[in-house]
């Protein structure tokens, strides 16, 4: 069976990578890890109808998570796949029908909310002192943004992490090294919706 | 030039649809999933001679020990009580006329018939050799172009000038080429010989395979004018740095010709080579996978856009 996990972002592949680790999920071993660069670059490879037996995708919603989840149903809807009216649940999207292409889709922060990854990654501090250096990160971030870049939900998350790596003491640069120095997800469960998708999409590939 | 074709009881082909045909189609699949099959059904369907284009196909095939072409032809059938196959404007089938056996094809404005109680040897040399020609069709298969056919047309080539036009599409392998030409050097027809630009003499096969196909195809080409050029692996010989030349000279001789391609190949490089070629070249190039994804044998296209994506993130559609 041929599976394909494609990731929007350029350095994404390394965060799931360390949560399917720290769950024991060999998802290397199972799914070819393609991190698209660009949202339009993901969507483009969703209206390629391919051999692959079941595709993941992982994105964000940034300002409206509606709009991207149409652009992901009229994707599929080119490759092949007619996800219908299908509504994209919570705890995220696994299509298991019968002759068809199983598919699976999580759409960051959390299926229900505008955002991005780095808004679920920064979810849940152990340390008061670092929730209080993110919080001024992202105070600082909220300040300068409107002259620096577009003022949406999904670019404060992302400035104001890296804003707040910056300030470490040794500063780190991706978020998978954050995960792994546990300044990211400190309290990642198997309760966790996007932890339990992703044991149900390591299922999924048989 | 057909828009859609539609195969039904053809070997696997139980209903096969090919909707929004371009001028030039590539044909990718696993093996043994119907590819070659697909060929010979659009060569069934347009060749100028059904006996001909029989015999080449069972040749092709390595079917020459078989006892009767009967046997051969009844497993074309995908279902065996059925004993007709539509292919587009043509229909096919399997006639008793007279206690004999007999494959008949139907098409607007012509039939034809030929005797399937014979072997294979016996069918070749009842063949009219004047009954074989390109009129509008032509198959290169793996084995390469016919030589006959070659031969029989070349002058008509020269005569147009379009000999020229050969030689500029070999130089796109070695532009060292000035001149190509046919010459008697004691096999049963002619071979293909150049002069270099140091007006020395040389078979074209020492050039190699990819030469000898590039030829085909050119020969093809200007032989299918307004017709249909079908050739199985296509990149057979073609260094992968020569494809999207060779591309690029196909689509735009094919349009300037109007000749519609229909051509298979395994190979990743020359998917890619193609890809990328037709993106320059809307409406024209089709790429289509036959697969058996969820036990159906379908006919899956991926137009420009698609091409695009494919050839950008070097998507795998094989």
């Amino acid at each position: 069976m041929k599976s394909r996990l494609l990731i929007e972002g350029k350095y994404d592949g390394g965060i799931v990578n360390r949560i399917c680790r720290r769950f024991e999920l060999q998802i290397g071993d199972k799914f070819e890890l393609v991190e698209c660069g660009r949202i339009g670059a993901l969507l483009d490879q969703l209206t390629v109808d391919t051999r692959v037996d079941v595709v993941a995708v992982i994105c964000d919603a940034d300002q409206d998570l509606v709009r991207r989840w149409d652009e992901i149903k009229g994707a599929c809807s080119k490759g092949g796949l007619d996800l219908g009216n299908t509504v994209l649940p919570s705890s995220g999207l696994i299509w298991n029908e019968e002759k068809q292409q199983k598919f699976a889709c999580w759409v960051m922060p959390d299926n229900q909310t505008s955002g991005a990854i780095e808004g679920r990654l920064a979810a849940g501090h152990r340390d008061p002192l670092q929730q209080g250096l993110h919080e001024q990160a992202l105070a600082f971030v909220r300040g300068v943004q409107p002259r620096l870049f577009p003022n949406t939900v999904a670019a404060d998350q992302k400035a104001g992490l890296r804003a707040w790596f910056a300030v470490q003491e040794e500063p780190v640069w991706v978020p998978s090294h954050a995960i792994a120095h546990q300044m990211l997800l400190p309290q990642l469960d198997r309760q966790d919706a996007f932890v339990q998708w992703l044991e149900r999409v390591y299922a999924l590939a048989g | 030039m057909v828009h859609e074709i539609q195969i039904q009881n053809f070997k696997l082909f139980k209903d096969l649809k090919l909707e929004d045909l371009g001028r030039v189609n590539l044909i990718v699949g696993e093996n043994n999933i119907g590819k070659t099959a697909l060929l010979e059904a659009l060569y069934l369907e347009r060749a100028h001679d059904l006996g001909s284009a029989l015999v080449q196909i069972m040749q092709e095939r390595k079917e020459s020990g078989i006892p009767f072409v009967l046997d051969y032809v009844k497993r074309w059938f995908h279902n065996p009580s059925q004993l007709d196959i539509d292919i587009g404007d043509s229909k096919l089938e399997i006639t008793d006329i007279y206690g004999g056996n007999s494959l008949a094809r139907r098409m607007p404005g012509s039939s034809s018939r030929i005797s399937l109680d014979q072997s294979l040897p016996e069918l070749t040399s009842r063949l009219d050799p004047a009954a074989k020609r390109i009129a509008g069709c032509l198959a290169i298969w793996q084995t390469g172009l016919d030589a006959g056919l070659r031969e029989k047309y070349w002058d008509d080539l020269v005569l147009r000038g379009e000999h020229e036009h050969i030689v500029k599409v070999l130089q796109l392998l070695d532009p060292s080429i000035k001149r190509i030409g046919l010459k008697d050097d004691g096999h049963t027809v002619k071979q293909p010989y150049y002069l270099d630009n140091q007006d020395r003499e040389y078979p074209l096969g020492r050039l190699g395979l990819g030469m000898s196909r590039l030829l085909g195809l050119a020969f093809g080409l200007y032989f299918c004018k307004q017709g249909r050029l079908i050739v199985d692996e296509i990149e057979t010989g073609l260094h992968f740095d020569a494809q999207e030349k060779v591309w690029r000279w196909i689509f735009d001789t094919a349009a300037r010709l109007d000749v519609q391609l229909f051509a298979t190949t395994h190979s990743l490089d020359c998917v890619r080579a193609f890809a990328e070629v037709s993106t320059g070249h809307p409406e024209e190039g089709r790429l289509y996978r036959l697969d058996c994804k969820y036990g159906v044998l379908r006919a899956v296209k991926f137009d420009e856009e698609q091409l695009r994506v494919v050839h950008k993130q070097a998507v795998e559609v094989r």
